[in-house]
């Protein structure tokens, strides 16, 4: 299997008249954790939305497994759904957190003995029974990272994509999403991308960083 | 103030007798008020949605005409329907007007701005990451579509019962459209508005309190509704807690 999970040839992405993405070429490697780091407005959480099929790009190719991206709706449907993101503002449905944990599995169509058995193995790692019945309105910040972490992690995506983690969070939490995304990696052997401000949190955690100013990919990193 | 006490305990005798016409008039009220909301979410719903969450060229414009459209005068309403479906009018043939029908199309119209914009103003209050956060959770279009909607639920309900209460309570549509035809299309509005001409205060007032009741009611209905689904999505989890 090829060695790089993404490839990205002559990538560009616009908003008006701003260019926010503009990659000549970049590889992001399998194996392990590779982070995403640059300004604010570098384009990181616009190179995730298009690798993570969310977005759609201007123009280039984004190579998956070296194969193109599909274009039909129904093939990026069933890719997206090997994927994952843990978004940067954690977005919870107005339901309860048991709904929002298992709303993936739903998605799928997957039997309700599995769904339950996953949502029990799911808040027993990341312990989240007492939260089943709240509602988002009801969750502290961490809390609601946690389940986003959760609902996400419960279907098993090849990839994850975690966006700023640290944002909304304190040392703790910090502290312990890192670990949950750490272990999923090394555990489950999958691949994770990460969004991040912070060198120390890159230096820890990544094999490879990736930084991006206005867009462009900065000399040194991966190519 | 005497006849307003007779009124009331003349509106309590109405109700506790189940006098005939009060109640032809009251369930041809809920009957034509339900209808057009009925018809008006269906239309006024995705339209909301379409204008809250889609970004196209245009959208500015026809969000402007949308909400002048909040404050558009029954009468003219009445008037726009009735040119059309008078004996004159391009659907004469179809001898709609002075039918029910005719006032379900009229209170379908007015129903239908205030449920479209303010179900726009519910989905656009959304944050594009819950979008984002549905398809990267798996969702095709329709069931991220549907899980907006669902999210957005409680809004999207109080913006059909806007509607229902903007429709109930109006006379000018209804009189014009309708034709005030007693035991046909004789609703619990227009009935008021003859009555009160007539002197009847009486039994005017004792048809706005059934109105009331029925405006309560439908609210209290909802309220029970709004209340046994959260029950219900609690239940969800504790069957397995």
């Amino acid at each position: 299997m090829n060695s790089n999970v993404f490839e990205i040839k002559n990538l560009k992405k616009s908003y008006g008249k701003k260019t926010i993405i503009d990659i000549d070429h970049l590889a992001i490697s399998r194996d392990g954790i590779t982070c995403l780091m640059g300004r604010n407005g570098s384009g990181k959480t616009t190179l995730i939305r298009l690798l993570a099929l969310v977005e759609q790009p201007d123009s280039g190719e984004i190579l998956f497994n070296g194969e193109p991206l599909p274009k039909s709706e129904r093939e990026r449907l069933a890719l997206r759904r090997k994927m994952g993101v843990i978004w940067q503002n954690p977005a919870m449905f107005n339901m309860t957190v048991y709904q929002n944990l298992i709303l993936a599995l739903r998605l799928r169509g997957i039997d309700k003995k599995t769904i339950e058995q996953k949502a029990e193995e799911i808040s027993e790692r990341l312990s989240l029974y007492s939260l089943w019945n709240k509602f988002p309105s009801q969750l502290s910040g961490g809390e609601s990272q946690k389940v986003s972490i959760a609902r996400t992690l419960i279907y098993s995506p090849e990839i994850i994509f975690v966006d700023e983690p640290n944002t909304y969070l304190d040392e703790d939490n910090q502290r312990i999403t890192e670990e949950i995304v750490m272990n999923y990696v090394q555990e489950e052997k999958k691949t994770a991308i990460i969004v991040t401000h912070s060198s120390d949190q890159a230096q820890r955690l990544a094999k490879n960083i990736v930084r991006l100013v206005n867009g462009k990919v900065a000399p040194g990193s991966p190519e | 103030m005497d006849y307003i006490v007779r009124a009331v305990i003349q509106a309590v005798q109405l109700i506790t007798s189940f006098d005939d016409s009060v109640i032809s008039i009251a369930s041809l009220s809920i009957r034509v008020s339900l209808t057009s909301t009925l018809i008006a979410s269906l239309i006024g719903i995705p339209i909301g949605f379409i204008l809250g969450t889609c970004k196209f060229r245009g959208r500015s414009l026809l969000t402007s005409i949308l909400n002048t459209l909040l404050s558009i005068p029954t009468v003219v309403v009445g008037l726009a329907v009735y040119s059309v479906i008078s004996r004159r009018g391009p659907l004469g043939e179809l001898g709609l007007l002075f039918t029910p029908t005719a006032i379900i199309i009229g209170q379908t119209i007015l129903a239908l701005p205030i449920i479209s914009a303010l179900t726009m103003n519910a989905t656009r209050d959304m944050d594009r990451v819950l979008w984002n956060t549905a398809v990267s959770l798996g969702s095709s279009r329709v069931q991220a579509a549907i899980l907006l909607l669902k999210h957005a639920r409680f809004a999207i309900v109080g913006a059909v019962i806007a509607g229902f209460g903007r429709v109930v309570a109006e006379v000018g549509a209804s009189m014009m459209l309708g034709g005030n035809i007693a035991n046909y299309t004789r609703t619990l509005t227009t009935a008021i508005s003859l009555e009160t001409s007539k002197g009847d205060f009486s039994f005017a007032i004792a048809l706005g309190i059934i109105l009331l009741l029925v405006s309560f009611s439908v609210n209290l209905g909802v309220y029970f509704f709004q209340q046994w689904t959260r029950r219900a999505s609690i239940k969800t989890g504790e069957r397995y807690s």
